[in-house]
Order: structure tokens, then sequence, then C-alpha cells
């Protein structure tokens, strides 16, 4: 067994929009310990979702390479990205619920797809799921009649349905108010414990991330500014990182975008 | 120049289109092999492609047939071949009419429908938690819909022929006194079934495999936006509709050709 269940080393990433080449990574290694919970931290724009992407197989390094438990995941065909998906739980940051099922049906689905289960054993795995999240009662609601925090819990319940070894989290504490934000948080942590899955959570919240992280690493312009347990990081000095965890508007990351000369635009000297 | 080079630049965007729409293709026609295993998924999109589209095929089926009844019977009158009716309205409806207005009508009600379904779905990244969850979404979500798209639309365009003929015989005998008799034995003796019905069963099946594959490409390939799924259903109505009156143009000249 492989000691680290991530593996990504040198990984580079851009990302073309048209206009301008993007470079979402520069030269970014990550590991991530089986059973570690990693928090994912920094601005907007810094590249932490695309972190994701890539540890799940979705997107390819321009550089680099990363492994899931040892596999490589470059050129891997569908089938065996499939397998390694099994493997891997992700909670989406608009939920990602399926529209037209009811709760109880999206917490089933991926046990319905991947497994050859009986229904009495689906119907008893996802209400487990769903009274874990503490949600069983709702388990007939279509996704249409869930606050926000219900539907990010059943998100959670959805990703944890196949018992994965790993599960990401991406910004699992944004549009939510303080009470269900606690909630997810403490659900995050305490699912990490009891269940031994290894976590990588992507988030802005800084209260909420250096709170439930063993490992917390901070993001910026595409490349690792700050990493260590929670309180080293709430003590660094870096002025890029303090400016993130203090929240200030102005500072090394720049209020504003790049931009010509103000005096020539408002004189019309346009291009 | 400039002109010289947005015309390039359009033709390029035409031609990846087409590409992708063709790379796109085969992977969905693969994975309908799925369905074989599981009927369910196909039966309910059956049901929201086909059965949802029912009702406005029947109207506008009766109404095309009885506009045929009052435009057939005065164009054959000063021939004093009005008997002919109901050969005159059978031919118009299963030679073209059923297939095209068919077609043209489930373009807009099942294929945009469809486009927005997939373009939103994937919009809220339902497909991308899908593959998330290792299930291909061409299975799950496109192999479904294109083949109830493929098997709806020739039996929306028999239903489309047969409402339209009653309705010919509505206007014919109903109000016009035309016999009832002369109307069907007319069209008993006039409607070949091989170059005439065949024909048209041929047209629907290409109609609905074209509309059914646009529909579905452009919802699964839709920017992740409001403005891309409106844009992509748009793109499946207009597209969908020029698709399916240039094939028909196609597919008539072969077939005169062939007579």
């Amino acid at each position: 067994m492989q000691e680290f269940i991530v593996d990504a080393t040198g990984i580079h990433k851009t990302y073309d929009t048209g206009l301008i080449r993007v470079r979402a990574l520069r030269g970014v290694d990550l590991r991530v310990e089986r059973g570690e919970m990693v928090a994912i931290m920094g601005p907007s724009g810094c590249g932490k979702s695309t972190l994701l992407g890539l540890i799940a197989g979705r997107l390819h390094p321009l550089v680099g390479g990363v492994r899931f438990d040892g596999v490589s995941l470059s050129n891997l065909p569908r089938k065996a990205l499939y397998q390694l998906r099994r493997r891997m739980g992700m909670m989406f940051q608009n939920d990602a619920l399926l529209s037209d099922l009811d709760v109880f049906e999206n917490v089933a689905f991926p046990i319905r797809e991947n497994t050859g289960l009986s229904e009495p054993l689906v119907r008893n795995l996802v209400l487990l799921k769903l009274h874990m999240v503490g949600l069983r009662g709702a388990a007939r609601l279509l996704p249409a009649a869930l606050s926000g925090g219900m539907a990010r819990r059943v998100a959670l319940a959805r990703a944890l349905a196949l018992d994965p070894d790993l599960v990401m989290y991406d910004e699992p504490f944004t549009g939510l108010d303080p009470i269900s934000k606690g909630i997810i948080a403490k659900l995050i942590r305490e699912l990490n414990d009891v269940l031994g899955v290894t976590s990588v959570v992507v988030t802005q919240d800084v209260t909420d991330g250096l709170s439930i992280a063993d490992h917390v690493i901070v993001f910026i312009e595409g490349q690792i500014a700050e990493e260590g347990s929670a309180q080293q990081v709430a003590a660094s000095t870096q002025p890029q990182v303090r400016q993130f965890l203090d929240g200030k508007p102005d500072g090394p990351v720049s209020f504003h975008y790049p931009a010509p000369d103000y005096q020539d635009d408002l004189l019309g000297k346009r291009r | 120049m400039n002109w010289l080079r947005q015309l390039g630049g359009v033709v390029i965007m035409v031609v990846q289109h087409l590409g992708r729409a063709g790379v796109f293709l085969p992977g969905v026609m693969a994975a309908t092999l799925i369905l074989w295993r599981r009927p369910g998924l196909l039966i309910q999109q059956l049901y929201s492609v086909g059965v949802m589209t029912v009702l406005i095929v029947v109207v506008a089926g009766l109404f095309v047939g009885m506009m045929l009844g009052f435009q057939g019977y005065y164009t054959l009158v000063d021939f004093g071949a009005e008997s002919s009716l109901g050969l005159a309205v059978a031919l118009f409806l299963t030679r073209e009419l059923g297939p095209v207005l068919t077609a043209l009508l489930f373009a807009g009600r099942a294929g945009s429908a469809l486009t927005a379904e997939i373009g939103l779905m994937k919009a809220t990244q339902q497909l991308e938690a899908m593959e998330m969850m290792a299930v291909d979404p061409l299975g799950r979500v496109i192999a479904p819909r294109f083949l109830a798209g493929c098997i709806a639309m020739p039996l929306l365009a028999a239903l489309f022929s047969v409402v339209g003929l009653a309705g010919g015989y509505l206007v014919g005998v109903g109000i016009l006194d035309i016999d009832g008799g002369s109307y069907w034995a007319s069209m008993q003796t006039g409607v070949d079934v091989d170059d005439d019905i065949l024909g048209g069963i041929i047209k629907s099946l290409v109609f609905g495999f074209v509309v059914a594959w646009i529909a579905v490409f452009e919802g699964y390939h839709a920017e992740s936006s409001t403005a891309g799924v409106s844009r992509a259903t748009t793109r499946t109505v207009v597209t969908a509709a020029l698709a399916v009156l240039g094939l028909d143009y196609a597919m008539t000249a072969i077939m005169f050709d062939e007579v």
C-alpha cells in the first residue's frame, strides 16, 4: 500500500482562453498521506479547483504527473480511470445533484450504477448515508425543495456513497449560512475521522479551512506560497499569504486587473 | 481583405463543428448498446421525447389535412377530378408533408427540449458529477435520448399522416360533399407502397436520426452558461430545420431519379 494516496509532482497547467493564455499551476508538488485531511486555500483563480480536476483525472497537466494510490493518471484508458474513480468521491461547489431525481435516488445513483447490490441492500445503504448527514427524513424531497445547506449535505452523502478512499470537496462552505457552514465543517471532519477516508478540501474560507485541516496549503497565483499545520500557516509572515488570511483588499495581490495607463485611457489615447 | 478573413474564419468554424459532430456520433451509437441491458432508460425517454410530442403532431396533422382538403378540392374541381381528393391528400402527406412537417415540429418541441436539458445538466455540473461517479454520461444520458429520438420520429410522422388523412376526409366529405367511398378508393388504387409509403418512411427515419443527433450534440457541447444553453437551443432548431429541408430536397431528387 502506498504511503501517499495522491502524489503530484512538477505540475504545470495552462488554459487558453482565446484571448490570453492563463498559467493556472506553475510547478506544483503535492503529496497527500492516507487518512489525512488537507485544506487547499487561496484567493479565486489561484489554481485550487484545477488541482482537484487533475487529481480526479478530469484534467491533464501540461508538464508533470499525478498518481492516485501509485497509479499514474496520465493516458489512463477510460475504463481504468473509472475503476479508480469508484474509489474517489467528489462534492461539487454547486452540489451538482441530479435535478430529476429525489434525495434518495441521488444518493442511490452511484451505488446502483456501479454495484450489483440488491434493492433492499441499496435501500439500507442509502438510509445509512442519509442518516449520517441527518437527512434520512428528507429522502423523498426533490433537490429543488432543499435549502443550500441541505443540498450540500445530500451532495456529501452521495460523495460517500461508495465508501471512497479519497473525498474531494470543492468549496464546501461557499454560499452557506453560519449554521450550515458549521454543520458541514463538523461533518467533513467527523466523517474523515470515523470512516478513515482521506480528504482534500479546496476552500477560500480561512476560518473553517484552518479549523478542520491537519495540513494546510496556501496557493497564490498557481504556486504553493505556504504549507504546514494550521498553526504554522496562521503564523505565516509572507506578505501574499498574510493578505489572503487577513482579507486585505489590496497588497501584493493587486486589486486592479492589469490595465493600460489610467491617464492615457481617460484622455482618449486608446488602443 | 477583411471580409475574406472573416469568411475563412466562419468556414473553419463550421468545418470544426461538423468534425466534432462526426467524432461524437460513433461514441453515441456505441453507447446505445448499453440500452439492451437497461431498456428502462429508453422507455423513459420514449415517453418524454415521443409521447409528449403527440399532441402537437396530432393538432398540426389535423389542420394540415384539412387545409389540403380545401386546396386539393379547389384545384381538382376545375378538372372534374374532385373524386381523386383522397389520393392527392394521401400523396402530399405520405411523400412530403408528413415526414417534413413532423421533423420540423419534432425539432422545435423535442429537439430543443433535449438540447436545453442536456445543456443545463452540463452547466450545473451534473454530467461532470456522473463522470466522477464513474458513470459515462454518453451511455446514461445521451444514448437513450438519441435512440428515443430515432424511434419516435418515424412513428410521429406516421401519426401525422394518418390524422392528416382524417382531416382531409372531414373537409372533403363533411364540408365539400364529395363521395366518402371515392375518397378512400382513389387512395387505395393510387398510393404505391414502395414508391410513396416506403419513401416517406425512409425520409422520416433519416430526419429522426439527424434531428436527434443535432439535438444531443448541441446540448453536450453547449457552453456551460445560461447564454451558452440558449445559443445551443437556438442552433438545434435552426440547424435541424435547415438540415431537414436540405435532406428532403436531396432525397426527393434521388427518389424521383429512381422512378
